[in-house]
């Protein structure tokens, strides 16, 4: 325990502390700006957390470097903007009816009718409590958890167990994302395609590279993702422009804002902040499956829940509780996979585990969580783990992200009202122009400015073919963590052909997804 | 470790009329040719830092990790040799794996300097009980699975060797750097694998454990261990780490390079030469130009003999 402790106690000055020893708020002053760049995107309605985390990402890394110094800003950042982007979401919601983040959809149900009553600021007032309720709450679920899974994992899985987990994983991910389950599959089968590209562990050469000794090491990861997820979403929204041009409305008038919510009013909504958090630390946990699902689910129970179920939709505050707090929730439990098996869940974790790729030499996975005993050599040198001081001072961020959120997140969110009218068409060329440049500055040049376009056009053509991005993106990132670890499986075990088969947890793993790959095929013939 | 002292001091000399002859015109990039964390990044990006500071150029350093360093060397050797763009791998990606490699040779690289020497040595988990090769062997033959972590080609068949001498079985498992092969050694998905210097604190922290030295002597963390040579295994996979450019650059460009790099191997104050005395002791080993390529060309003969041998 005093050992935990420790390293705790490492974890926090670690992040205070620069690379010369003294003190150092630049990651500090980064998860602040992180959290109203957040709150900001979240409450600009076509804006998204995950969309700036993407363009964030080069940007800071062209700012910072690849060192190790520059982890804990860069990260900072990320998780500033991560949670910042989940609370932003409500405002416009509540205000306008319109969600700024998707994952706010649910929210515009009873904040929209509180804030036509009149109680607008009441309405922000509890998104925002419960929001950042739920984000606390599932983070210190994350905390405790991610070690024990991690040391458990590293005690009992094997490579083929490993291997298995990771098929298990991105089977479910495929079965449960998006309306169509096929589609999924097929969307996260592309992504493990075009991941191929590159150098594998075979030592026979790159493969796939068509000559271009650049290709050797991989398709640029960051102008990718950056491609497929942010340059055709602006492709479509282009498209929609064009053909909306016709009916464009002006935006609302913000209504009449109201009371304050009192403490009273707020101790009253703990329980079902409690019940709305938890499913959506337990939905978030899973790959995959994400805030939509952990809003719609948390929503249905309250009002299964409640004496009044007639109300919800009417303006009923619980309404908003529930679903603020599941979806909140959901973005600190999709870390935990993450952290302790280096599996992501979501698109926020996708660019977490990129921002750890590309800077520096921490790396996710269960190696991080082994608790070595300090012990100082004299004259030479101090015998730790730095990686789980690097993950407690990533937790740290975390807390210090939801101090911003608490603080400063409240009185901004009062001021956002005007978001809403920043026109489309100045914002897309904006996006367009900064996506670009990130992608040129990440990743080589042109390759990565090539990279990225060419995968802006597989993801115009998935999201056209109503395929979720998603599996394809986390099939691109896991891919080659699948590929190495069941090469390792198959030559470790001297070339046994059936070495997938032999240890009987993951042959639990392989029949689960077997079992999900048939259920969607059924479920598909169906539909 | 004096004669290394002496060579380093009298090559800066060498180089010392050559300062400020040639300045790069614009940012250089150092091209790491392993991976995030392992010896050659951390030795490289301090590197980059120090040169810096030094001359007041600014080094971009860059990780294109894969296949021995290949992946980084395919593309050097597309580049200019202005200077302008630099290599930073182990002498292995220059004097074996070109051997399978169809569009690389090393008569493609001009071999700037090396700056270490590696700590090759067997590893395996303290938990094992094992202390000897020969413990390794007794468990084998109880049957015991031995599964080896390596990160390359050569060091595989390393490892193919030792295992043939000791008329063991081995299943080997790839990982990225030697990095990599640690955290497989760690998290139990092998049980022997090699270390090339990054192991010296889980070594130190009492996780893993010497069990010979694959240098031509023993290494600095267990000087009490046998290496592999003193058990009849006729076998040394000790390396350098080397800065190399695309070939055809001008003997100036290349000595005032080898000469800031010397330089700054050569003060003891310097962060790389107190990183490589810790991670790769004694003191570092700087061997440039000529005499450099001269020991590239004649190990790869050597080894593509090995490779036959071992193939037969």
């Amino acid at each position: 325990m005093d050992l935990v402790l420790q390293y705790i106690g490492l974890g926090v000055t670690s992040v205070f502390t620069g690379a010369e020893g003294g003190l150092w708020l630049m990651p500090l002053a980064m998860v602040v700006v992180g959290v109203l760049v957040g709150i900001l995107v979240g409450a600009t309605p076509g804006l998204s957390g995950p969309f700036a985390m993407a363009i964030a990402l080069p940007v800071l890394v062209s700012v910072f470097g690849y060192s190790n110094e520059a982890l804990y800003p860069v990260l900072g950042c990320l998780v500033g903007i991560m949670k910042g982007a989940t609370v932003g979401g409500a405002v416009p919601a509540i205000l306008f009816n319109t969600p700024g983040t998707p994952d706010a959809f649910l929210t515009t149900l009873d904040g929209n009718p509180m804030a036509r009553k009149g109680l607008g600021r009441k309405a922000i007032q509890t998104a925002h409590f419960s929001s950042v309720m739920g984000d606390n709450y599932s983070d210190i679920v994350l905390f405790v958890a991610a070690p024990i899974i991690a040391v458990t994992v590293e005690r009992v899985l094997g490579l083929p167990e490993k291997s298995a987990l990771i098929i298990l994983s991105l089977c479910f991910m495929a079965a449960v994302v998006g309306g169509a389950p096929l589609k999924g599959l097929i969307g996260g089968l592309l992504g493990m395609f075009v991941s191929l590209v590159g150098s594998t562990l075979s030592g026979n050469g790159p493969r796939l590279t068509f000559g271009i000794p650049e290709l050797g090491g991989g398709l640029p990861l960051t102008s990718c993702v950056l491609g497929v997820l942010v340059l055709s979403e602006v492709l479509i929204s282009i498209e929609d422009m064009r053909n909306e041009r016709r009916r464009q409305t002006t935006p609302p008038e913000a209504p009449e804002m109201g009371p304050r919510l009192t403490w009273g009013e707020r101790g009253r909504m703990l329980p079902g902040i409690l019940r709305g958090a938890t499913i959506g630390t337990l939905i978030g946990a899973l790959p995959g499956i994400g805030t939509t699902t952990a809003a719609t689910l948390s929503y249905d129970t309250a009002k299964r829940r409640s004496k009044e179920p007639e109300t919800f939709g009417k303006g009923n505050p619980q309404g908003v509780v529930a679903t603020e707090s599941a979806n909140s929730a959901v973005s600190g439990a999709n870390l935990i996979p993450v952290m302790s098996l280096g599996i992501p869940g979501n698109f926020a974790a996708v660019f977490i585990i990129l921002a750890v790729e590309t800077i520096g030499d921490f790396a996710f996975g269960p190696q991080v969580f082994r608790f070595t005993p300090i012990r100082e050599i004299e004259g030479f040198d101090t015998i730790l783990n730095k990686d789980l001081v690097m993950a407690f001072g990533l937790f740290t961020m975390m807390v210090m992200a939801n101090a911003v959120n608490w603080t400063v997140g409240g009185v901004l969110m009062g001021l956002l009202g005007y978001l809403v009218r920043i026109p489309k068409d100045v914002m897309l060329p904006v996006i367009l122009t900064v996506s670009l440049t990130a992608a040129y500055v990440q990743d080589g040049g042109y390759l990565g400015l090539l990279s990225a376009c060419g995968f802006a056009v597989i993801g115009y053509g998935l999201r056209r073919l109503e395929i979720s991005i998603l599996p394809f993106v986390i099939g691109f990132l896991l891919a080659p963590t699948l590929e190495g670890l069941v090469r390792g499986a198959y030559t470790a075990s001297g070339g046994d052909a059936l070495f997938l088969l032999k240890s009987p947890i993951a042959l639990v793993m392989l029949a689960l997804s077997v079992f999900l790959l048939v259920r969607m095929v059924r479920q598909a013939r169906r539909a | 470790m004096k004669r290394t002292l002496m060579m380093t001091a009298s090559l800066m000399m060498l180089a010392a009329p050559a300062f400020a002859e040639w300045n790069p015109d614009g940012p250089i990039r150092l091209w790491i040719g392993y991976g995030a964390g392992g010896g050659t990044d951390v030795q490289g990006r301090t590197l980059a830092k120090e040169i810096e500071a030094k001359r007041g150029w600014q080094v971009i350093p860059e990780n294109k990790a894969g296949e021995d360093g290949t992946v980084m060397s395919a593309q050097l050797k597309g580049e200019e040799p202005d200077g302008q763009t630099l290599g930073f791998a182990i002498t292995t990606t220059y004097d074996f794996a070109p051997m399978n490699s169809d569009n690389l040779t090393p008569e493609d690289f001009t071999y700037i300097t090396t700056t270490a020497g590696s700590q090759m040595a067997v590893l395996a988990r303290a938990e094992s009980g094992w202390t000897s090769i020969e413990d390794m062997a007794a468990a084998a033959a109880a049957g015991e699975q031995i599964v080896w972590a390596n990160w390359g080609t050569q060091v595989e068949a390393g490892a193919e060797i030792v295992a043939r001498a000791l008329g063991i079985e081995v299943n080997h498992l790839r990982t990225k750097g030697g990095r990599g092969a640690l955290n497989a050694l760690v998290s139990m998905d092998a049980n022997v694998g090699w270390g090339g210097g990054v192991q010296k604190p889980l070594v130190e922290a009492g996780e893993l454990v010497i069990l010979a030295s694959a240098e031509n002597g023993p290494v600095a963390l267990a000087p009490e261990q046998p290496t592999l040579k003193d058990l009849g295994v006729d076998l040394n996979l000790g390396y350098q780490y080397i800065i190399t450019a695309p070939a055809g650059m001008s003997d100036e460009i290349r000595d005032e390079i080898a000469g800031v790099v010397a330089e700054i191997l050569a003060d003891p104050e310097s962060e790389t030469r107190q990183f490589i005395e810790k991670q790769y002791p004694p003191a570092p080993i700087v061997t440039q130009g000529a005499e450099l390529r001269e020991q590239i060309l004649t190990t790869y003969d050597a080894n593509v003999a090995m490779m036959k041998a071992l193939a037969e």
